[in-house]
């Protein structure tokens, strides 16, 4: 697709003025109308930040991830311990900030496990329709119909703890909405006239599907994607929470909700932080998700 | 006739979006008397279907907004209504129907129920009284066997039986006028020429005055008697019917009619207006015709013409037809 | 037009099954096409007209094989497409092609007009990349399109330059046999006129053959050299243009003719309702002529025998029984 777009050197040489006409596609146009929305911005902003900071944990937390400050435990927030510390004395805002990689990299690496599966079920679904349309959407009914995190407790049941497990877990769990939508999306895409001109010129099903089916899909997965990684973190956290999921030492907002606890009449801030730092993350992430619907889902765009 | 049922004056509604103002009715000025037919004529873009929102007041605000004018409707200012009025108004004293027979009746009440929902709203019946009168208005509209039909649901019947139901909903109340915004563009030929049949029946049999809506001219000539020629939402020109289709002034009514292929004509080529319709929210300057017109002039392309008044009761929005044409020299 | 016969149907059906109401009903199709046959010559215009569901476009795209024939044969240049498998109808397309309707949903919305253009060449395995562009900026100049526009994408046209970007996509691989499936019915009037001019200039400098799919009969009689005329899937009448509306044979085309509000406003040319009722369904269509429940000249016999299509006149064939088989007229 495109390259049309790239080889621009070869266009100045056959095409005399060329070079100045703009063009504008599909996504240009979209991100002008995110660019206007002001909440989307905001969170969008708050993303970038959250993933700068995941990327970047050890440049700007002032401790180590398990440094353990001795005789300091469950301290109110202080200059030293900007919130607070846990009962082994670690800095909740250093956990916090390490904290963010796990949520992130459930958000990105599970999601990517979902797309991928409901991307393929769902196209095939959609474009050969029929028998085969028959027995993948029961597939997907099966998976769909069982209690999502129940499904992901058996799942890392199985699979035993760790994050891998997890990703796993949410991303196995997660992927029938998606492949909903594709496969009720493709279903109407493959009736267009511009697929039936690439057959009428001879083009393969495979080459329909990658360069007509699926780059109209974009769109779709980009929101949806968007949409569902914060029930992903939510996922991850209450794995974590059960003490499923990520293992001490390592630090989750999950497990941190779920170690202060116990300790939350001594220190509430413990509790708090972690849970604020995952409300603020799911909110900004699903506010953009909002705002990315808005954008790109041209069915809105001309209410 | 002669009486003026309607008057539209200085008619402007523009749109605010995000590229701009869009001058989508600028300045639109006619008269309709009673029981006459006008018929209003434009390519898509040309502010024909904004004219019968703004003179119900359906445009959908925002982005939508009457910026100027009057509409008098038995010398009253429709503009100057409050909403409750005007929902009095609408069905009462002016109809409308639209293109799509479809979307404009709700799929899940029988056709019965929609057309005794409009009686019972604005008349004091019983519901008896209100389902013998919507039987009655089906068989004014043509329908065989109304009192099974009235049972029916909007699918089970065909696109010309939809918009007979429309029709029926629309005249229940006997309104004044009716307006009828592409009433045959979703239909077939031989469904059109019924429904067209029927629109010309009814005004004939209720007096109604009639608007219809229109990008085809075979259409206009068929059932009314004037003819508003629209262009990027003004009006270009206007005139009967016989005076518009035998001699038409402006350039652009001209080079429509001989863009349309005829049957029977032999023609090699079909004459072309270049170019296309300009956008609305960035208008030419001068005429805005100018850029699509052949004879074009440096006044047309600096001075925006006005409508001219013309021998017959005609009206031109020209340079053609001014003193000023002939003082500029021409190649 | 030469007489040598570029493409050929015969008994052409196209059946559509549809899932029966009843568990255990019996199978039921939608007719769409209903054992078509006829010639297309070579450099002709063939229009093909007829209300909405009647099958027009169901033809176009079954006589190409966009849609697999339920039955019957399909021979272009003395080859039967029926026959070919996969591989060989894939390469066959170069030959046939189709432009659409609809100009917005015709062009793929992610795609930059030279994508656009150059895909079939893709399919095709034909040229280099940049022997792609060089035929796609010449296939915009022949279609009227400024080549600078190249690089930009379907929603920056109006709808008259996306039908012409629809033609060019459809003679990039220099066809013989383009099927126009209405392809003005969405324009406005003024740009309809340039469109027109456009595919009968590229007919003649190709040499293309059309069939020309339209409900506008005014269009028809300026585009084509023979129109057939369907009505529920059956071929009721085909005759060149002129000797079809002079010497209009069967009465569904007659009732047709008249309902074209024409621009004349006098009295005697005033618009009358040519036909009374609706459609019968393609399900299950009438018995014996399908046109029988609408038509006023209506016997017992077209009530249960199908009329075959005859030559009524040299080149005039039609599917009535009001004709008998030397083309006289039946008295009843």
């Amino acid at each position: 697709m495109g390259f049309f777009k790239r080889k621009s050197d070869v266009f100045s040489s056959l095409i005399e003025g060329a070079e100045g006409v703009s063009y504008t596609s599909f996504y240009h146009d979209a991100f002008k109308r995110l660019r206007r929305d002001k909440v989307a911005m905001v969170c969008l902003a708050v993303v970038v930040l959250i993933v700068l900071a995941a990327i970047f944990a050890p440049l700007i937390t002032p401790y180590e991830e398990d440094y353990m400050d001795i005789g300091n435990e469950l301290a109110g927030p202080s200059a030293e311990h900007w919130l607070g510390t846990d009962e082994f004395g670690r800095d909740v805002f250093t956990r916090i900030i390490y904290g963010s990689r796990v949520s992130l990299m459930v958000g990105l690496v599970a999601e990517s496990i979902a797309v991928a599966i409901g991307l393929i079920v769902g196209a095939v679904a959609g474009f050969y329709g029929g028998k085969v349309d028959a027995v993948l959407s029961r597939i997907i009914e099966i998976f769909a119909s069982f209690p999502h995190i129940l499904f992901a407790i058996v799942v890392m049941f199985v699979l035993g703890t760790g994050i891998i497990n997890v990703f796993i877990a949410v991303g196995v769990v997660g992927w029938t909405g998606l492949a909903r939508v594709i496969r009720s999306q493709i279903m109407q895409l493959k009736q267009k006239e511009y697929v039936e001109a690439a057959r009428a010129s001879g083009g393969r099903n495979m080459q329909i599907i990658f360069r007509h089916l699926i780059p109209n899909c974009l769109s779709t997965i980009i929101v949806v994607a968007t949409m569902n990684i914060p029930s992903d973190i939510m996922y991850e956290a209450s794995l974590s929470f059960l003490g499923l999921g990520v293992q001490p030492p390592q630090a989750s907002w999950g497990s941190m909700i779920s170690e202060a606890r116990k300790f939350i009449r001594q220190n509430p801030g413990y509790s708090v932080f972690p849970g604020v730092a995952l409300i603020i993350t799911v909110l900004a992430f699903n506010l953009l998700g909002d705002a990315l619907r808005d954008a790109l889902d041209p069915r809105l765009k001309n209410l | 006739m002669g009486e003026k049922l309607l008057q539209v004056k200085n008619l402007s509604t523009y749109f605010y979006t995000d590229e701009g103002i869009v001058y989508a009715l600028d300045d639109v000025s006619f008269d309709l008397g009673r029981g006459e037919a006008l018929g209003i004529v434009g390519e898509s873009g040309s502010g024909k279907s904004v004219t019968a929102l703004s003179i119900i007041r359906l445009v959908q605000s925002p982005p939508g907004k009457i910026v100027a004018g009057e509409v008098l409707l038995d010398g009253e200012d429709l503009l100057k209504k409050s909403k409750a009025e005007m929902r009095h108004i609408r069905g009462e004293k002016v109809s409308m129907i639209f293109q799509e027979p479809m979307t404009a009746l709700n799929p899940v009440f029988t056709v019965g129920r929609q057309i005794m929902e409009s009686i019972l709203i604005h008349q004091h019946k019983t519901k008896k009284e209100a389902r013998e009168q919507a039987i009655e208005m089906l068989r004014l509209v043509g329908i065989p066997a109304p009192e099974k039909r009235i049972d029916d649901y909007p699918h089970q019947m065909s696109g010309g039986m939809r918009q007979r139901v429309m029709i029926a909903i629309a005249l229940c109340c006997n309104p004044q006028l009716l307006i009828c915004d592409e009433p045959t563009t979703a239909l077939d030929v031989t469904i059109q020429a019924q429904i067209l049949e029927l629109i010309r029946d009814i005004r004939e049999r209720l007096g109604t005055s009639v608007i219809l809506i229109t990008h085809d001219l075979g259409v206009v000539a068929q059932v009314t008697d004037k003819v508003i020629i629209m262009y990027a939402g003004k009006v270009m020109e206007y005139g009967t019917v016989r005076q518009i289709f035998t001699d038409p002034l402006h350039p652009y009514t001209a080079a429509l009619m001989r863009s349309i292929p005829v049957i029977g004509k032999k023609t090699e080529r079909l004459n072309v207006i270049r170019g296309m319709v300009p956008s609305l929210s960035k208008r030419p300057e001068g005429c805005l015709f100018h850029p699509r017109c052949d004879e074009a002039c440096d006044l047309c392309r600096t001075v925006r013409p006005e409508l001219t008044d013309m021998p017959g009761g005609r009206q031109v929005r020209c340079h053609k037809y001014t003193d000023k044409w002939e003082e500029t020299s021409h190649d | 037009m030469t007489d040598e016969i570029i493409l050929s149907v015969t008994k052409l059906r196209k059946w559509f099954p549809v899932k029966s109401s009843k568990i255990f009903g019996e199978k039921q199709s939608v007719k769409a096409v209903n054992d078509i046959t006829f010639d297309i010559h070579r450099g002709e215009t063939l229009g093909v007209v007829g209300e909405s569901g009647c099958g027009k476009t169901t033809l176009g795209r079954t006589m190409i094989r966009l849609l697999e024939p339920t039955s019957g044969k399909i021979v272009f240049e003395g080859r039967d497409l029926t026959a070919l498998n996969e591989k060989e109808m894939r390469l066959a397309r170069k030959d046939l092609q189709i432009m659409f309707q609809d100009p917005y949903g015709s062009l793929n919305p992610r795609m930059t007009v030279g994508d656009i253009i150059t895909e079939p060449y893709v399919f095709q395995k034909m040229y280099s990349k940049k022997e792609r562009i060089e035929k796609a900026v010449e296939l915009m100049k022949i279609c009227g399109l400024d080549p600078v526009y190249i690089r930009r994408y379907p929603h920056e046209f109006s709808g008259g330059q996306r039908q012409r970007i629809g033609i060019a996509r459809a003679l990039a691989l220099r066809p013989k046999f383009l099927v126009c499936d209405e392809p003005v019915s969405a324009l406005d009037v003024s740009i309809q006129s340039q469109i027109i001019n456009l595919l009968m200039d590229l007919q003649q400098e190709f040499g293309l053959t059309y069939l020309f799919i339209s409900h506008n009969l005014s269009v028809v009689y300026h585009m084509v050299d023979r129109i057939a005329v369907m009505y529920l899937g059956n071929l009721v009448e085909l005759a060149d243009k002129d000797d079809l509306y002079q010497n209009t044979a069967h009465p569904y085309t007659r009732a047709l003719l008249k309902s074209i509000p024409s621009l004349d406003f006098s009295e005697e040319h005033k618009l009358r309702a040519a036909l009374k009722g609706d459609i019968p369904s393609p399900i299950n269509p009438p018995s014996g002529c399908v046109f029988h429940t609408r038509c006023e000249n209506c016997t017992e016999r077209c009530r249960q025998e199908v009329p075959p299509l005859r030559e009524i006149a040299p080149r005039h064939f039609t599917a009535c029984h009001l004709y008998d088989g030397q083309g006289r007229l039946v008295e009843n």
